[in-house]
């Protein structure tokens, strides 16, 4: 008992002056829960960036002109697009000094209607040349899709076991993709030869009124450069010294994200910056509160001094409210916001229009923590001074009832 | 078992000094039981302040057993009113949040005294007719009543000397009787009782009695 006096003292000065606790405990809970639903979004987008750019394996990036946008919007909050080039300018990018390997890609849409599985994106490659979904698949433990065979994303849900069904037409499910968090969990991958029966499918003419060949089609080319080569040099190549009618544009894989680059990494000075301006908010609003209080409670301090309490007893009852208040209100916040989080995933994510909330349990415990230590810091940083005047202040005045 | 000799304390008002305490020899021996009387603002706090350790006297010297107290630490004199000199201050001195038998039990085990204080705090309580008041708050005890709980937790962890600054003003003749018997019978059970008071009728027979006029003491 005689080791938890200071705590129950505490306690029972907070329990006792519940609207005061309570006012402080909601300071707290709001650093808490912000931290936590920042950190989480640009978290989120940080990883799905970095995630992207490390899973796409390519240097550089060629799409048709004008469609930088389209691309980058493909990859990072995975928009459907269906964009396309001659496949003829793949042979004059190849030949180009400083390019390793280069392989084309074709994406397509699907229907959000009866004749198609889903909605999704679906890219077709070329196994002969193809440098970056080969390698998902042999981390997968994945054979290379045959004629008809398809590969799904982690986040596809068949209706029918082993099977998609895309315009009328079945194709088999040989593999799923493990979970990445990026776009790509929610595309479908074939050969180009697959592509070509999907895309002269009776339900495709009926939708696009064509059916071109996919052969001569590409969405865009990834090129990989030579060791030691600079791939923003190759780009340069690319975009310059091709002929002039060339519907191309090259970019970087981290110049066609360059945008959702520079907006992640705003939000996450945004959001940084708010939670130091809400931290420093919160120490200045419980300061006022311990002081104002502590002001009143001067004779409470005079009575434990005069029957004996040192000044260490007495600023250790301050600081453990103060600690008590960050406790809870941290892990308030934290509790709050990881459920939050769970619940509500997909409304955050489309009310704050975000790709990707990374809502793994073990990740949003161990952040929880961190929110719940900082508030706690915060809050016991805010008791200091007032648990420092207690302690300073000379017996008499505190017996008296003097203001501190 | 408490001394003073030529104990002096002078403050500064207005730029002018005067002895609130003017070189005051004072004795209380174990099993005494003392009162101190005078007008308001005479000093009789500002004494029961000194030989408290509240305040520092400016010259003269405390012996407490002996030891002389003004030549002990911050430290050393929170001790000995955690263990030895019990400190009743003036007025309401209770702790709002707290219940009666807390108010009693806690800051002396704040302060390090044994657990088992409880046991006593309740015997106290009975002693005061305050058994059922254990568990409620002092904002529902009359005057009287928060003085009793305040005198019990000035007693509980027996103290040798208790100092009490005006126990009895505002109570009414059977309150005060209540204190003034525990008070005899905390002295007749060898512990040595300084209480001041405007109320001559709370003097007895066999009382030491010292008067104060301005900051000077004299024995009745």
């Amino acid at each position: 008992m005689k080791k938890f006096v200071i705590q129950a003292m505490a306690v029972k000065n907070l329990t006792r002056r519940p609207v005061r606790t309570w006012s402080m405990v909601f300071f707290v809970f709001m650093l808490s829960f912000s931290l936590m639903l920042s950190t989480v979004l640009v978290d989120s987008m940080e990883e799905r960036l970095s995630k992207t750019t490390d899973r796409l394996g390519a240097d550089i990036i060629v799409v048709p002109k004008e469609y930088e946008h389209s691309m980058a919007d493909s990859l990072f909050l995975g928009e459907k697009c269906n964009f396309t080039f001659d496949k003829k300018w793949v042979e004059e990018i190849a030949s180009l000094e400083g390019v390793a390997a280069c392989s084309p890609q074709l994406y397509m849409k699907s229907l959000a209607a009866g004749c198609c599985s889903a909605e999704v994106q679906l890219i077709a490659f070329d196994p002969e040349t193809d440098f970056a979904i080969t390698a998902w698949l042999e981390d997968s433990n994945i054979k290379m899709p045959g004629h008809g065979e398809m590969i799904i994303g982690s986040s596809i849900r068949p209706e029918t076991d082993g099977e998609v069904i895309f315009f009328n037409d079945h194709y088999k499910v040989i593999g799923q993709l493990e979970t990445t968090r990026t776009n790509y969990d929610t595309c479908v991958f074939m050969t180009y030869e697959t592509a070509t029966d999907i895309m002269h499918s009776e339900k495709w003419y009926e939708a696009f009124r064509e059916n071109p060949d996919a052969n001569d089609l590409v969405s865009s080319l990834l090129v990989r450069t030579e060791e030691g080569v600079d791939a923003k040099l190759v780009a340069r190549t690319i975009n310059f010294r091709m002929s002039d009618d060339s519907p191309l544009s090259a970019y970087t894989t981290n110049g066609i994200m360059s945008e959702a680059i520079e907006s992640t990494q705003s939000m996450g000075n945004y959001s940084r910056l708010l939670v130091v301006l809400i931290s420093i908010l919160v120490v200045a609003a419980l300061l006022c509160i311990f002081t104002i209080t502590i002001n009143e409670r001067t004779k409470e301090f005079g009575i434990l001094a005069s029957l004996g309490a040192d000044s260490g007893k007495l600023s250790g009852i301050v600081l453990t409210e103060g600690a008590l208040i960050g406790l809870i209100g941290g892990l308030l916040g934290a509790t709050i916001g990881t459920v939050a989080m769970l619940i509500f995933k997909d409304t955050i994510m489309t009310v704050l229009k975000v790709p990707a909330l990374n809502t793994n349990l073990f990740y949003l415990l161990t952040l929880g923590l961190k929110c719940m230590l900082l508030a706690l810091a915060v809050s016991i940083a805010a008791s200091l001074y007032s648990a420092w005047k207690v302690s300073r202040n000379d017996l008499d005045g505190l017996i008296r009832g003097e203001e501190m | 078992m408490l001394t003073t000799k030529k104990l002096t304390k002078t403050f500064d008002r207005q730029s002018r000094c005067f002895d609130a305490v003017h070189e005051v020899d004072f004795s209380i021996k174990a099993g005494e039981l003392c009162a101190l009387t005078g007008p308001s603002g005479c000093g009789k706090s500002t004494f029961f302040h000194l030989i408290s350790g509240i305040t520092k006297a400016d010259s003269g010297k405390i012996l407490f057993d002996g030891k002389d107290l003004c030549e002990l630490s911050g430290k050393e004199w929170t001790q000995l009113r955690a263990t030895q000199i019990s400190y009743v201050l003036q007025g309401d001195s209770l702790l709002p949040n707290f219940s009666v038998l807390e108010n009693i039990c806690l800051p002396h085990q704040l302060c390090g005294s044994k657990d088992e204080l409880e046991k006593r705090a309740l015997e106290l309580l009975k002693e005061f007719g305050l058994e059922a008041m254990a568990e409620e708050y002092p904002s529902n005890l009359s005057g009287g009543e928060r003085r009793r709980v305040a005198l019990a937790r000035a007693v509980v962890h027996e103290p040798k000397l208790v100092i009490a600054d005006e126990p009895t003003s505002d109570l009414d003749e059977e309150n005060t009787a209540l204190i003034m018997d525990h008070f005899q019978r905390q002295a007749e059970s060898g512990k040595a009782i300084l209480f001041s008071t405007h109320d001559l009728s709370c003097l007895r027979p066999g009382m030491t009695h010292y008067k104060m006029k301005k900051g000077i003491m004299t024995r009745v």
